[in-house]
Order: structure tokens, then C-alpha cells, then sequence
């Protein structure tokens, strides 16, 4: 008996020795990643860095307020199309769950999330830039929007099928319409996943690089015209990585810091708003 | 819910219960005071009131096991209540035999010596108090007193019985009088005998004890 | 002849094809308690939503026949006013989560853009939970989130919600199933003082339950209306056969 024991107790632990060490494996080149990039990038990060706009090639110094104000205003156009469009084609998804209509919203929200981003942005250059007649930071957002719509649609569509009927149910029988009752008091009930979603959305659309080669396409200068081209962070460092001046190399690594402090920022965003609402 | 039916219910024996108590001390008033009218009223207009209260009751009682299902106590006190409802109502029959003898004396203006009959109708009536006030208390000491006067009373009324079956047998001419006055007596040791039902039930519904057909506590 | 305030005639219900509730026929009396019992899957529970319309919520859902609310057909009324009129309580409580005590007693306010003046939402807030026993229980908590309370508290916020709105019939679609039995003994204390305000519907499929607080029953099996009267008369001596059955247990 005893034997049989020890062997168990033997076996348990060994699994666990296994996991955490594929753990460890996994995270090592992330922590690696991450780490690089910061040695590379933080010695570069100051004030003039953050605020101030590039300097011509040999000059010292310079900045990339272009192109942090660049990733803000596309964020801004990208939430603007995808969200409300996300959402309420979210709820009508719930809603109406068993018409034509919600199944190739479901059906297009998985297709969407499978095309690659480059294929976006050719259909965005196609669809948008070429009837406006040039880049333009808006095409560049409308195709981000785009590439954030299903996870909008999903997070809409996932939160408020967890929203037990009752809820619906208590707001129809006081007397309160249907639209009024999904409004009112489902919604403000999904709040926290819906919001989720949108950080999610944003933490993905904020690294793309690809569709904005089509769309967005770059500026040296500060642009808060939407129907000119605009530049953003992710091009930035596209464009400064693969140039021959060892200047612009640092400036990408510094551009990359910023990205991967973006990013790390949505994520403890999306963790605590899960919190506070979860009571 | 239950409670507040179960303290109407009570009341409403209780109710019931002075009735007879009223019909048994009327049937004494009227032999003692030659009061025909009191005797009358006893048997014509008390106990069709006695009879439709009994059945009032026992509605009520029924009503009350069919929707509140009721458990121990609860459920003693109410089986006792239909029960003493019964004996109630056979006291207040037995009164009536009572007021029927007693006219039929009363009419033939038969004076003999009822000193012994008087003895017998204080206890009765000095029982039937003592058990009502037992219920109404849940008194089982002053219940078993009760009990334990009941023999002597059963004593009484064999006396009284020989008494006047001797008185018989020497004035024939005063049989049908003897024979009211037997009756009567013979009654009021019935209304002490179910006297000692209710007390039994009295007992029942405090301690969950059956004492009767003599079963030792 | 004592004042009626619902008609029930010949009312059917369906699910597609299916006919649910058949041909329903009874009165509902102003400020008494009527049971709706029966064994599990007779209608009762389809026939009570259809009686605030809560059926129109399913797409599948059909009915026949007339509801009378005080010489008011139902199904011609704006259905908004009939539920308001018509409160319901389900079988778990549901308060909104996210609202306060305060704004869950005022919520068929709130949410349907009426605004009254604060002393008056507070009046309304004040009587409805007292009228639901929770008021003294609640009433330094009243800006405390909702969930924080017990099962029977939440269930008892839940009639005060409905009783705000001063409906004339309370619908309770077994109130107390997911009750413990000291919150249940308190529901059903509460129902009996609550029929003076409002005439009150319930459906149960707890015999006991129905005995102690019904001043009227009304017995289906398998979709019909098998019997109807005061409760003593059927818990003592129904007229027809299926509902002794049941009474005794033999059905459902």
C-alpha cells in the first residue's frame, strides 16, 4: 500500500516539475522580447522624444509626436465606426438569435477574424482611399475598425448571453418596452464585458501595421486633418527600422517602448475594469 | 395563520360550552323554582342553538386539518376540540332529558323530597365548571381532580337510585314520578361521565398521555 | 356580489401547435388570495403569464379567448398599462444588480422616464417596503447595492418593486420555490396582509402552501380548469374526481 502511495505522490509531482518548467520555457523569450526591447528603447525615451517632431537626417535629437498623435486619432476613428456598429450588432445577434440575420452576423464575425490584416488593408485602399483619391487618416481608421469590429461583436454577443433572461424578464413585466429593457438594464449589466472587448479591440488595432501601409500611409508632420494621410507608431518603426541611419534605429527601438507600454497599459486597463465590476 | 385560527376556534368552543353550561344550570333553576318556562326554553329554543353550534364547530375544526395540516400539539388540541364538541352536545341532550323529567314533575306537582337530587346537581354543575376551566387552562391537576370525583358522584347516584326504587316498591301509586326522578338522576351521572371525557382530553392535549378506559398515567 | 376584478372566457393558449391552456373559464374577487395548483406541466404557469402578457415574449406563443381586467379586454390595451396594472413576482428573485435598494423599489419608474419629485419617489419607496415587510430591515441601507441582501429579502424587494407601481392584481408565479422555509413562512405571512391592498394570483404547486394562504383555488390538470371554489370546500370535499387525486397524491 504504501508503495503504491509514494509512487502517486512521486507521479503528482513530477507532472508538476513538467508544467512549470514548459512555463518557464514559454516565458522565457517573452521575458527576453520584452527586456530587449526596453534596454534598446528606454534610454532614448525623454521629453523632446515624446512631444516633439523628427529632426532631418543627420540632425540629432527629434521626436515622434506625429505618430503617437498618429495611433491616437486612428484609435479615436477605428472605436468611433466599431463600436456602436460592434455592439448593436451584437445585441441584435442575442436578440434575434434564430433569424437569417444573426447567423451571418455570427458566421461574417468568424470569417473576419480570419483574414489576414494585409488583405484588409487592400480592401480598405480599394474601398476607401481610391474613391477618396488619396491616403487618408480616415480610411486607415474606418480599416482598423474593421479589423476591430468582430472582436466588439463577439464581446457584445458572449456578455449577454451570460445575462440570465430574469433580468429581461423583471424590466418587461413592470411595464417597461422591450427596446427600453435592453437599453436600461441589459446593457448597463454588460458593461464590463463589453468594455473588455473594446480594449481588446484596441490593444490588437494598435500594433497593426499592414492595413495602414494601404490606407494611412505615413506623414513626417503633425496631421489632424482626417482626409490627409497620417502617420502612427507601428509605421513609424516599419519605416526608421528598415532605413540605413543607425539615428532612426535607436528612434524605432524607442517607438517599440512605447508601443509595448501602450499595450501592457490596455491590458492592466481591461484586468481592472473586469474587477470592479465583477462585484 | 394557524394560530389565529386555532384562538378562533377555541373561542368558539367556548362559546359553545356556556351554552350548556347555561342549559344545565336553567334545568336546576327550573326544578328548584317550579320555573316551567325556564325548562321549556331550555328544550325549545337552546338546544336546536346547542345542535347548529356543534356543527359550526366541527366545520371550522375540519376546515382547519384540511388547510393547515397541523402537527403535535397542535394537532391534539384540535382532535380534542372535536371530540369535546361532541360531548357537548350530548350534555346538552342529556340537560334536555333533564327538562323533560323535571316539567313532567313540575306539572304533577310532585314534592318529594329532592334534597338528595340537589346534592348530586351542585356537583355536576361544580364538575362540568372545574373541567371547562381544566380546558380553558390546560389545568391537568385540576383535570385529575376532576377524574377522581367522578366515583364518588358514580356513589351518589346509585344511593339516590336504591332510595327511590325502594320509595317505589312501597307507593306504587308514585312510579311514574319515581321513574322521571330516576331519569334524572340517572342523567346527571351521564353529564359527570362526560365531564371526565373532556378532562381525559384535557390531559391528552397538555401531555400527549391517553388515560381513558381507565389506563393508568 | 362581491367585486370582480378579472374575466377569464374560454381562454386558450398554444406554442406553435400546441395548445397549452385549454378553454379557461373563471372569475377572479377583488382583494383575495386565488391559488392556480396542479401538477407540473397542467398550464399553470403559461396561463398566469398570459394573464399580464408576459406570453408575447416567446415568438411562438398564441392565445384565444378573452381577459377582462375590470370590463377591459387586455389584449386590446396598450400591453406597457396592463403589466403595470398587472405586477408579477417570479419564481427567483431577480432585483437588478446594478441598482440600489432605493432604485430597484423605483425602477418601473426610472426606466420608463417617469419623473416624479424626490419626496415623492422617497413616499413611494417608504410605503411599498413597508407594505412588503422589509422596510425596517432595509431602510438605513436603502443606497446599498441590492445583491447584498438574503433570498427572502431580495424576493420581498421584488414585490415591493411591483407593488410601486399600485397595480390592482399581483401576479406571484410560485414566490417561494427557491425559498428556504423561514423565508417562505414570512412570504406567505406577507401575502396575507397584502390582500387588502391588492387581489392576488399565485401559482404553487405546493399543496400546503396553497391550503394555508388561498381564500380561492383553482385546480388544472393537463391544460384544463377542473375545479374552482372557495379553498375549505375544495381541500375538504372537492366535486370532481381528478382533484381528490391529486389532493391525495395520487396525480402529479
Amino acid at each position: 500500500m504504501d508503495k503504491k502511495i509514494i509512487f502517486r505522490i512521486f507521479k503528482d509531482k513530477l507532472f508538476k516539475f513538467i508544467v512549470i518548467c514548459t512555463s518557464g520555457l514559454v516565458l522565457i523569450p517573452l521575458v527576453f522580447i520584452i527586456l530587449y526591447i526596453i534596454k534598446n528603447g528606454i534610454s532614448v525615451i525623454n521629453l523632446e522624444f515624446l512631444f516633439t517632431l523628427p529632426k532631418p537626417i543627420g540632425e540629432a535629437g527629434g521626436g515622434i509626436i506625429h505618430s503617437l498623435t498618429g495611433t491616437f486619432i486612428l484609435i479615436i476613428l477605428a472605436s468611433l465606426f466599431s463600436i456602436p456598429l460592434g455592439i448593436g450588432a451584437g445585441i441584435y445577434a442575442v436578440e434575434h438569435k434564430k433569424s437569417k440575420v444573426a447567423k451571418i452576423i455570427i458566421f461574417s464575425v468568424e470569417i473576419l477574424q480570419g483574414i489576414p490584416s494585409i488583405v484588409i488593408g487592400i480592401i480598405g485602399y480599394m474601398w476607401l482611399v481610391k474613391p477618396i483619391g488619396q491616403f487618408s487618416a480616415l480610411s486607415g481608421g474606418i480599416t482598423l475598425g474593421i479589423m476591430m469590429l468582430p472582436i466588439v461583436i463577439k464581446a457584445t454577443e458572449e456578455t449577454l448571453k451570460l445575462i440570465p433572461f430574469s433580468l429581461k424578464e423583471a424590466a418587461i413585466a413592470l411595464g417597461v418596452p422591450y427596446y427600453k429593457a435592453i437599453l436600461k438594464v441589459i446593457l448597463p449589466s454588460a458593461k464590463s464585458g463589453i468594455i473588455t472587448g473594446i480594449l481588446v479591440g484596441i490593444a490588437r488595432i494598435s500594433g497593426e501595421t499592414a492595413p495602414l501601409l494601404f490606407t494611412a500611409f505615413g506623414n513626417n508632420f503633425l496631421n489632424f486633418n482626417i482626409f490627409k494621410p497620417i502617420d502612427a507608431l507601428p509605421l513609424l518603426i516599419f519605416n526608421y527600422a528598415t532605413s540605413p541611419y543607425k539615428e532612426w534605429h535607436k528612434i524605432a527601438w524607442g517607438a517599440s517602448f512605447v508601443i509595448v507600454i501602450l499595450i501592457l497599459v490596455l491590458n492592466i486597463s481591461t484586468r481592472l475594469v473586469v474587477k470592479k465590476w465583477r462585484t | 395563520m394557524l394560530n389565529q385560527k386555532l384562538i378562533e376556534l377555541k373561542k368558539e368552543i367556548l362559546l359553545f360550552a356556556s351554552l350548556i353550561e347555561n342549559m344545565v344550570s336553567m334545568d336546576f333553576k327550573g326544578l328548584r323554582e317550579k320555573d316551567g318556562h325556564l325548562l321549556k326554553s331550555v328544550i325549545s329554543e337552546m338546544e336546536p342553538k346547542a345542535n347548529g353550534k356543534e356543527l359550526e364547530i366541527d366545520e371550522l375544526a375540519t376546515n382547519l386539518i384540511a388547510l393547515f395540516q397541523p402537527e403535535a400539539k397542535d394537532l391534539r388540541t384540535i382532535l380534542s376540540i372535536i371530540k369535546i364538541n361532541n360531548d357537548l352536545e350530548r350534555i346538552g341532550d342529556l340537560s334536555v332529558n333533564v327538562a323533560e323529567s323535571s316539567l313532567y314533575l313540575i306539572r304533577n306537582k310532585i314534592s318529594v323530597d329532592l334534597g338528595k337530587l340537589k346534592d348530586i346537581e351542585n356537583e355536576i354543575l361544580k364538575m362540568y365548571k372545574e373541567s371547562i376551566e381544566a380546558f380553558v387552562n390546560e389545568d391537568t391537576k385540576l383535570a385529575m381532580s376532576v377524574l377522581e370525583v367522578d366515583s364518588i358522584i358514580d356513589k351518589m347516584e346509585e344511593k339516590v337510585i336504591d332510595f327511590f326504587i325502594n320509595f317505589m316498591s312501597k307507593e306504587p301509586s308514585f312510579i311514574k314520578s319515581t321513574m322521571h326522578i330516576i331519569r334524572i338522576a340517572h342523567n346527571l351521572e351521564r353529564i359527570g361521565d362526560l365531564c371526565t371525557n373532556i378532562c381525559e382530553d384535557v390531559i391528552y392535549i397538555k401531555q400527549g398521555k391517553i388515560i381513558r378506559h381507565n389506563i393508568k398515567v | 356580489m362581491e367585486n370582480i376584478v378579472l374575466k377569464v372566457k374560454d381562454f386558450s393558449a398554444y406554442y406553435g401547435d400546441k395548445k397549452i391552456v385549454k378553454n379557461i373559464n373563471l372569475v377572479i374577487k377583488k382583494n383575495k388570495v386565488t391559488s392556480i395548483m396542479g401538477p407540473s406541466g397542467c398550464g399553470k404557469t403559461t396561463f398566469i403569464r398570459c394573464i399580464n402578457r408576459m406570453h408575447e415574449v416567446n415568438v411562438d406563443a398564441r392565445i384565444t379567448g378573452k381577459i377582462f381586467l375590470h370590463d377591459n379586454n387586455i389584449c386590446e390595451m396598450d400591453p406597457i398599462i396592463v403589466r403595470r396594472k398587472i405586477g408579477m413576482v417570479f419564481q427567483r428573485p431577480n432585483p437588478f444588480p446594478n441598482m440600489s435598494i432605493y432604485d430597484n423599489v423605483i425602477a418601473g419608474y426610472k426606466l420608463n422616464g417617469i419623473k416624479l419629485k424626490r419626496e415623492e419617489f422617497d413616499e413611494i419607496v417608504e410605503d411599498s417596503l413597508k407594505k412588503a415587510g422589509l422596510w425596517y430591515e432595509v431602510k438605513s441601507d436603502l443606497y446599498r447595492r441590492s445583491t447584498f441582501l438574503s433570498g427572502g429579502q431580495q424576493q420581498r424587494l421584488c414585490i415591493a418593486r411591483s407593488l410601486a407601481m399600485k397595480p390592482d392584481i399581483l401576479l406571484l408565479d410560485e414566490p417561494t420555490s427557491a425559498l428556504d422555509p423561514i423565508a417562505t413562512k414570512h412570504i406567505e405571512k406577507l401575502i396575507e396582509a397584502l390582500k387588502e391592498n391588492v387581489t392576488i394570483i399565485i401559482v404553487t404547486h405546493n399543496l400546503a402552501q396553497a391550503g394555508r394562504v388561498s381564500d380561492y383555488v383553482a385546480f388544472m390538470y393537463l391544460g384544463e380548469l377542473i375545479e374552482f371554489g372557495k379553498a375549505e370546500k375544495i381541500f375538504t370535499a372537492p366535486e370532481k374526481k381528478e382533484t381528490e387525486k391529486f389532493l391525495i397524491g395520487k396525480i402529479g
